[in-house]
């Protein structure tokens, strides 16, 4: 029988992109490498480490599964492991502790840099331990229950702004969700999808995409950049149903938005979101809409999109509810994010600028279970210092080589005492360094398209199950 | 990405053999003259990488390393010189008949590989790279002063002339691989002078020994082929925030 994958217990993330490190490690000698086999010692750290992305159908470029699909990779591996370029972890290991950790141990480490250096041997297959039973589908999870997305066809150029669409949440009775994978279809066009679930209001309809006019100059750049994104408020609204190509306008306020806050998103390396490790979830009261944020970016190649969303679920209820903060000011109370965006303004060539911090009180206590920094592609590094009520600070997560194409959740448990901050720092890099600025003669404003930028300091919470979620934070 | 070098270029394509690796293609170059290829779509959309190759070889020395960027997530076309493989016709027959003519072929030669590739349903045109192979490096180099979509190079074994060095000295944006083989002391030494002038922090050099020239390094160096698999994975993504968006 081969071995059970247990969500939180495999980290996924030995896709190759090779990433800058600032630990190396030196190579096992050769007097080590000597008895190292792939079926005796490496293809157990393949399988906790680097399988769940590097087997047909994922993000790896290439399959981890058999001695056969490594063996060509064996010197590439060995590069990306021994510079921890592979797998992809960014937090400096000086702050913090997390449990999703990715990085390698110094041990593990050696037996591949090992393996490799003496010859990467096959050794014995009696000597493999079971394969690993992946779930089907492409699913990192095993979904209790699966939604497919109507297909979207994203456009080969031209500016798509963040649109909303609702659903009938797929539970036919009051339901706790527990762990949520979107799949993107079309990952090169996928910036971002997130959803939350609400009780269904009379004006929202269903199947129709809703989003706002955005005026922008010929380059895109937002022409009133207020430091928020689309919340629900007066302007024009564009529409379109699902399935039908035509867009129509009207003055006034979107009647699909979201009050809560974005509870499960997808993101550029961000495989899934679990509870389950926790003893957490989210309750879902049967006859709830399914609010899902959508955000593509045109390529040049038109594309159609067809995602899915994947839950695990019980009707159990777990001893804790999650609680997340994103979203910005105004759009998602009461956890609305309180930075002076608008004042973000990044000068051309600036290679390490800082943004607006934000500050998050805390008014109850709440345990803090993870950090997901997101900013775009000038996105250079980022800082969260927590300040207890005593004065007393510490710093929580520090990020020195932020990498937007890795959205990494970064996973703690935190006791955060009432009265205490949060503060959060990112800085940008809009030099010719940066090998993804697509202008560094530009200055960059606040914005949701990926050539604006962005500092949100994303953060999740749990709290008893029958805790008020209101009052639980306050940004300023 | 500009349009009126494809405009100007006459690319016309014609599925001839299937192949176990890929589909042999005909691009047709501006005079008319066919060029024979190998393309390897990619089973979605994503970025093309082209694969010139030696003037000792023909296109056949880059077929694992096209089927390993096809599975890797790319499109991928690998191109036979005039002269070389199945573009040998008329007076183009051999290389060495042929020498100056075909070396002044060669841009164009390169730019309609590049209008072919660009016009595949699953090739996103603004995101292509290059492997060049000794007397295929100056023109990958080339190919990349003339097409901004050209993100990033991998050099094998060769050198360039001084505008092209001009453009690496200046081009910041453009990673390079180099690789070579130390014995192989001109083209090492080529490659070394490359890379060294590189405006882009990121560019690196693979110095081999006793591997022998250009791509084939990869029958004593077989890992090879996985570094640039893995380069173009780091510097030219098939999906996530790293695609330049098209806004117009």
């Amino acid at each position: 029988m081969g071995t059970k994958i247990f969500f939180a217990a495999v980290t996924c993330g030995v896709a190759l992109v090779l990433a800058p490190a600032w630990v190396a490690v030196p190579a096992a000698s050769q007097d080590s490498a000597r008895d190292v086999t792939f079926h005796k010692d490496v293809l157990p750290v393949l399988q906790r480490n680097c399988q769940s992305c590097h087997r047909p159908g994922q993000i790896g470029p290439f399959s981890m599964l058999t001695y056969k699909d490594t063996r060509p990779w064996a010197r590439a591996i060995k590069q990306a492991v021994v510079t921890r370029a592979m797998p992809p972890w960014y937090a400096n290991p000086s702050y913090g502790h997390f449990n999703n950790d990715r990085s390698l141990k110094r041990a593990e480490i050696e037996t591949i840099a090992g393996w490799v250096d003496g010859g990467a041997l096959e050794g014995n297959p009696s000597d493999a331990p079971s394969p690993v039973e992946w779930p089907a589908g492409g699913w990192q999870l095993n979904p209790d229950v699966s939604f497919d997305l109507p297909p979207y066809p994203v456009a080969a150029r031209g500016i798509v702004e963040w649109e909303r669409v609702a659903f009938p949440a797929p539970f036919k009775e009051d339901t706790w969700v527990t762990s949520v994978e979107i799949l993107p279809g079309a990952p090169a066009v996928v910036h971002h999808m997130c959803f939350g679930f609400q009780k269904h209001l009379e004006t929202t309809p269903y199947n129709v995409y809703q989003w706002m006019e955005v005026p922008r100059d010929e380059d895109g750049v937002m022409k009133n950049p207020d430091g928020t994104t689309t919340g629900p408020r007066d302007g024009i609204v564009l529409s379109r149903e699902v399935g039908s190509t035509e867009v129509k306008r009207r003055t006034g306020r979107p009647t699909v938005y979201y009050e809560g806050t974005n509870e499960f998103c997808y993101l550029p390396g961000l495989p899934y979101e679990d509870y389950r490790p926790v003893s957490a979830g989210v309750f879902v009261p049967a006859g709830s809409d399914m609010i899902v944020s959508l955000h593509y970016t045109s390529t040049g190649l038109a594309t159609v999109d067809r995602s899915r969303i994947g839950f695990t679920v019980t009707k159990t209820p777990p001893a804790k509810k999650f609680l997340p903060q994103d979203g910005a000011e105004g759009e998602n109370p009461p956890v609305g994010r309180r930075q002076a965006n608008a004042t973000l303004a990044i000068p051309p060539y600036a290679a390490n600028h800082p943004g607006p911090a934000a500050e998050v009180s805390f008014l109850k206590d709440v345990e803090l279970v993870w950090f997901r920094p997101h900013a775009h592609v000038r996105g250079k590094s980022v800082r969260y210092t927590l300040r207890y009520p005593d004065g007393r600070e510490e710093i929580v997560l520090d990020v020195p080589r932020y990498n937007f194409n890795w959205q990494l959740t970064y996973r703690t448990s935190l006791k955060v005492p009432r009265g205490s901050t949060m503060h959060v720092q990112f800085f940008y890099d809009n030099s010719t360094a940066n090998k993804y600025n697509p202008d560094p003669a530009k200055w960059v404003y606040y914005g949701g398209q990926s050539w604006e930028e962005m500092g949100t300091p994303n953060m999740g919470f749990l709290i008893d199950r029958d805790a008020d979620e209101h009052d639980v934070i306050r940004e300023r | 990405m500009n349009t009126r070098w494809l405009t100007s270029i006459l690319v016309l394509l014609y599925v001839t053999v299937p192949v176990a690796e890929g589909t042999d293609v005909t691009v047709k170059a501006a005079d008319g003259f066919a060029l024979k290829g190998t393309f390897h779509p990619s089973a979605q959309g994503a970025p093309g990488i082209l694969l010139l190759h030696q003037c000792n070889a023909d296109r056949r020395v880059y077929e694992h390393l096209a089927t390993m960027l096809n599975v890797a997530g790319y499109n991928v076309l690998a191109l036979d010189f005039r002269g070389f493989g199945g573009s040998r016709g008329g007076d183009y027959k051999n290389f060495a008949a042929s020498r100056q003519r075909i070396l002044d072929r060669m841009p164009g030669d390169v730019d309609a590989a590049l209008g072919f590739l660009t016009s595949q349903n699953t090739v996103n045109n603004r995101a292509l790279g290059v492997v060049g192979g000794s007397c295929g490096v100056s023109q990958a180099i080339h190919a990349a002063r003339r097409h901004p979509a050209i993100r990033t190079l991998v050099l094998l074994s060769g050198g360039t002339d001084a505008a092209g060095e001009a453009f690496i000295k200046g081009s910041a944006t453009i990673p390079i691989l180099g690789a070579a083989s130390e014995e192989d002391a001109e083209a090492a030494a080529a490659i070394r002078r490359i890379v060294g002038v590189s405006a882009n922090r990121e560019s690196r050099i693979e110095m081999l020994k006793g591997a022998g020239h250009a791509a084939s390094m990869f029958d004593k160096q077989p890992e090879l082929q996985a570094d640039i698999v893995i380069w173009f994975r780091s510097n030219l993504p098939p999906a996530g925030y790293g695609l330049p968006p098209a806004i117009r």
